[in-house]
């Protein structure tokens, strides 16, 4: 049962089925009614009159008749002044003669079972992933990889984690929304990959964001000023790899500082100067959680026409222990921090006339496999198109990102609600896949779909209708990019399976993953990945034997 | 047909609810039938039994048995205390009945938080589950039940009830069983044992009730929960100090509406079948204390616990002077925690409502002072302000999943709210700001306004009733037909 039923029907919809059983139900009724008190209780009409309950029956099924005649009615629009398209709706037919379940919680519970199941056994190792015993029978469920015998859609990643040097950081950039934001579900990928793979730290860290990070508290001057791709309003498109810029201002306005931190643009200096602070610096703290590891530091600049003081203090005991200057840069740089890997707690200060463009900062490892975070809150992942493609190559190249896992489609979802825009949607996301194979045809691409979410809707919470066509579309256009397809919506169990794992304290109704829902998804997303990885081995030894 | 049939059996995940149009469907036939059978009272009780318990398998299923099972030992028990002769026989059926109905109340309810509690202190990883179906409403039907023990054993009722049918509808009525009122035994069995009479008045506080109730619930409550409140205590990760602060307002708002507009629809159904069901709420957010608060919020919750639990206890704790109260007080609240729910986070909800009565009863002495010194209008003020903040305070702990979500909420409020978000939150989150406000208001207009016009209303004639009844329902089938608002980046 579609649960937009009453705000789309009209009356070429109305079956005379319906019709028909209603007129026969209140024919019965009354007939019914009439004959019982014809027959037996002639004698007692008047003390049930005298009682009211003949008024209440009657009451009850003139309003039963009311509603049911008037949900044959189409929906009546009118304005008010100010007000354009206001429509009183009525209860659709089908709400009073359609008594069909659409309940797909068996298959989530077993799933959220099974997830529970595998989560519980991983006591450093990965019984699903192990190359030993499984062989390539194992097949994604959930997970499509497109491509040929020979060349698959994430054998480029695969390729590059066997070839790994000591010296190289293999890294996944995991894109996403507020699904994401503060290292969520990135953080349990991450800590799979380097458990499997080696490697450490968190890497990317943005300089400030909406949300806490899981890794490390982070303590912004007030005095930055972020600019993100979702709204756009920095000037150019020389954007960060994440699709933010962080540039500090010498002025911010004290009585709406915070909005600094927002993404609105504007640019503090042309605001009030009245009200305005003047800042000779700008720092960001950075208090790393005690699971945190790393051994070399980045800092991540552009665009920069002057030069830049950098110090960088110990917050243990507020000794100097970096002085540097960020010379003026025509691209993308990578600041190698000489700080040692010991330290839990560090100020970076930076002092000049013109800001640069900071993107963040990098904590990494010597070696392994490093994901990064990208996450913008309310984001679809369009805004991505904006970053200058050789800029996004540069970047791309200098990291060297081998895999890119664009986790999208859940802001797009309460919009999307036909079948052009759902083709608009596959459009989008063809391009952002294809402006990234562009900008490094070497890098492999997963797709993640948009996972279940429900509105409440009569009552219940229902999941939206348009998710599987919106999932189909995204599937679409990353198989015609070439790119592997992780289908969300699948794992936590389809339609209406977001009520179960809500039930479980696994997320929440409108598709946002809680902690223990994070790890699962984080988990059985890289095991995906592994069990693909198997069979590229598997590929790979079966070639050499031939 | 097969849809419908299947309608008709128990689901797990569809039960039947008050504003479902099988609801709608199937009290219409029964009512049908009901009318038919209202003067006879032996017809009109097996109907109403007989619909009770269809109602009660269509909620909860084979737990049906349980409520009969437990029906049915309490109406020979309450017989066996009637007749036992001696003392130590009446409290030895007393003590049979508590075995058999708290052990089903531990057992169905307890048993996994205890097993659960079990293994953290003894640190096994893996612990045992059961797979216990909870019968819902166990805790009302329950306490409901043990009322009719504890009054025969008391001697507040003086006989017990002869028809057994009688007694099992008394337990199994269906307007109540679910989430009360919790009806007394001396209230309900008379009305089910004799003639009612259903006047005009009754019929038109009925519907009345029944549209302020289905109002209060879907426009304010339901509204308040699916477009803001849900979100933020089901994963406040992804909110602010200040959203979470705003929740934690809205939940209050929320769970006042929610309940209070089911006990409405529950008294309103009641009166329409004849039945004068007590009143569960009176303005509890005008409460000047914890004390207070307890006077006018689940008020036959509250009368159980203070019948049933406070007073023998403080009775019995007397010679300890106003330290004896507070201990009373103080397990009489965590029992009432515990009561609401098999989670710590009802136990120190319970608690700290305890705590908050112990502290009125310490400073009473003092406030009453207080009271002659400072202007009463501002006292009140102050006095309400104090106790609607302790009470959100509170609701969180009492909403949250667990300890550690509760944890995170109130670090949240305590460090980072930030007063300048809430501009932009009123303009993102416009209708459950107006949809709090309102409720707010309503709640705090006049009681005579609303039996002003619940008397307008029952002045009515019927086909006039038919036709605001109807238009009431179509005001608020807006709300119930339209999706919740999309999720909402507050950005900070």
């Amino acid at each position: 049962m579609c649960p937009y039923g009453s705000g789309t029907h009209d009356r070429h919809e109305i079956h005379a089925r319906p019709l028909i059983l209603t007129f026969i139900y209140y024919f019965c009724l009354t007939s019914i009614n009439k004959f019982i008190f014809a027959l037996y209780y002639k004698q007692n009409l008047e003390a049930q009159v005298k009682n009211k309950t003949f008024e209440i029956l009657l009451i009850i099924l003139l309003i039963d008749i009311l509603l049911v005649s008037i949900s044959f009615a189409p929906k009546i629009a009118f304005s008010l002044p100010g007000i354009d398209g206001l429509k009183i709706k009525f209860p659709d037919y089908k709400y009073f003669s359609d008594f069909s379940y659409n309940d797909n919680r068996k298959t989530a519970d077993s799933l959220i079972k099974a997830y529970i199941a595998n989560s519980g056994t991983n006591n450093g190792l990965l019984p699903r992933t192990s190359l030993t015993g499984i062989g390539p029978k194992i097949k994604n469920n959930f997970l499509t990889n497109v491509g040929r015998e020979q060349n698959f859609a994430l054998d480029n990643f695969f390729k590059s984690l066997l070839k790994e040097k000591d010296s190289d950081v293999v890294r996944i950039a995991h894109y996403g929304d507020s699904q994401l934001e503060g290292d969520r579900i990135t953080c349990y990928v991450r800590s799979n990959f380097q458990h499997k793979f080696g490697g450490s730290g968190v890497g990317f860290i943005p300089f400030d964001d909406i949300a806490d990070n899981v890794n490390l508290v982070r303590v912004s001057s007030p005095n930055w000023i972020r600019y993100t791709v979702f709204h756009n309003l920095y000037g150019c498109s020389y954007y960060g790899l994440s699709g933010n810029v962080y540039k500090f201002s010498k002025y911010v306005n004290v009585k709406s500082d915070n909005d600094t931190l927002a993404e609105n643009g504007m640019d503090p200096v042309k605001t009030n100067l009245f009200t305005q602070k003047v800042f000779s610096n700008a720092t960001v703290s950075i208090f790393l959680k005690p699971s945190v590891y790393f051994n070399n530091a980045f800092l991540m600049y552009g665009k920069s026409s002057e030069k830049c003081l950098m110090n960088v203090y110990n917050l243990s005991n507020d000794n100097k222990i970096l002085s540097d200057t960020l010379l003026p840069a025509k691209d993308f740089e990578m600041h190698k921090l000489k700080i040692p890997s010991s330290l839990r707690s560090f100020k970076l200060e930076f002092t000049g006339e013109l800001s640069p463009d900071f993107y963040g900062l990098l904590l990494d490892g010597n070696c392994g496999v490093q994901v990064d975070n990208y996450a913008i809150r309310g984001h679809s992942g369009d805004g991505l198109l904006l970053i200058n493609p050789e800029y996004l190559a540069t970047q791309l190249k200098k990291l060297n990102v081998k895999l890119v896992i664009f986790q999208y489609g859940n802001n797009m979802v309460p919009y999307i609600n036909s079948d052009e825009k759902c083709k608009w949607v596959e459009n989008i996301f063809y391009n952002i896949f294809m402006r990234f194979k562009n900008a490094a045809p070497g890098i492999s691409i997963l797709a993640v779909g948009a996972g279940d979410m429900a509105t409440l809707y009569k009552g219940t919470y229902t999941s939206y209708p348009y998710i599987p066509k919106i999932r189909d579309a995204q599937k679409n256009a990353a198989i015609k990019a070439g790119c592997a397809f992780w289908d969300l919506f699948e794992v936590t169990g389809g339609a209406n399976s977001i009520l179960a794992w809500k039930e479980k304290g696994l997320a929440s109704n409108d598709g946002h993953f809680t902690n223990d829902g994070q790890k699962i998804i984080g988990k059985e997303l890289f095991n995906a990945i592994m069990i693909e990885y198997n069979q590229y081995k598997f590929r790979q030894r079966k070639k050499r034997n031939l | 047909m097969t849809d419908f049939l299947n309608a008709l059996t128990y689901n797990h995940s569809h039960p039947l609810l008050f504003n479902s149009a099988l609801f709608l469907l199937l009290f219409s036939f029964f009512y049908l039938i009901y009318t038919i059978s209202f003067s006879n009272v032996k017809a009109r009780n097996i109907m109403l039994l007989l619909f009770s318990l269809y109602f009660y398998y269509k909620v909860s299923g084979i737990a049906v048995i349980v409520l009969l099972v437990i029906s049915t030992t309490d109406f020979f028990i309450g017989k066996g205390i009637f007749y036992a002769k001696k003392k130590y026989s009446r409290t030895l059926f007393l003590l049979l009945s508590l075995l058999i109905d708290l052990g089903c109340l531990f057992y169905f309810k307890y048993t996994n938080f205890f097993l659960q509690a079990w293994a953290n202190i003894n640190e096994i990883k893996d612990p045992v589950v059961l797979n216990v179906i909870l019968p819902v409403g166990i805790s009302f039907f329950i306490f409901k039940t043990l009322t009719y023990i504890f009054d025969l054993y008391r001697e507040v009722i003086i006989e017990p009830e002869k028809n057994y049918f009688n007694y099992i509808l008394y337990v199994s009525f269906f307007p109540n069983i679910l989430a009360g009122p919790i009806s007394k035994a001396a209230d309900l069995l008379p009305q089910i044992k004799n003639k009612l009479k259903i006047n005009k008045e009754l019929v038109g506080k009925g519907f009345f009730l029944i549209m302020s109730g289905a109002f209060k619930k879907i426009v304010i409550a339901d509204f308040l929960a699916g477009n803001f409140v849900d979100r933020v205590f089901d994963a406040p990760d992804y909110f602010s100090g200040f959203e979470s602060l705003i929740a934690s307002y809205g939940y209050t708002i929320q769970l006042y509406f929610d309940f209070s507009g089911y006990t409405d629809i529950v008294i309103g159904i009641a009166c329409l079948l004849g039945f004068t069901i007590a009143p569960n709420f009176n303005k509890p957010f005008s409460s000047m204390n914890v004390t207070d608060f307890w006077r006018r919020w689940h008020l036959t919750l509250s009368a159980w616990l203070k019948d049933y639990l406070f007073t023998p206890m403080s009775l019995k704790l007397r010679n300890w002077g106003s330290f004896g109260v507070m201990i009373a007080v103080m397990i009489t609240f965590i029992i009432c925690g515990f009561w609401h729910g098999a989670s710590l986070t009802f136990i120190i909800w319970g608690g700290l409502h305890g705590i908050a009565m112990a502290w009125d009863i310490l400073t009473n002495k003092l406030r009453n002072k207080l009271k002659k010194k400072v202007n009463m209008v501002i006292y009140r003020f102050i006095s309400i302000f104090i106790t609607f903040h302790f009470l959100c305070f509170a609701f969180i702990i009492f909403r949250a999943a667990d300890i550690d979500t509760a944890i995170k909420i109130y670090e949240k409020i305590f460090s980072s709210v930030d007063f300048k978000l809430a501009e932009q939150w009123i303009h993102l989150y416009m209708y459950p700001f107006l949809v709090m406000i309102f409720g707010l208001i309503l709640h705090y207009t006049p009681l005579k306004w609303n039996t002003g016009l619940q008397d307008k209303f029952i002045k009515l004639h019927w086909s006039l009733k038919t036709l605001v009844i109807f238009i009431a329902f179509i005001i608020i089938y807006q709300v119930f037909s339209s999706q919740s608002q999309p999720f909402i980046y507050l950005e900070f």
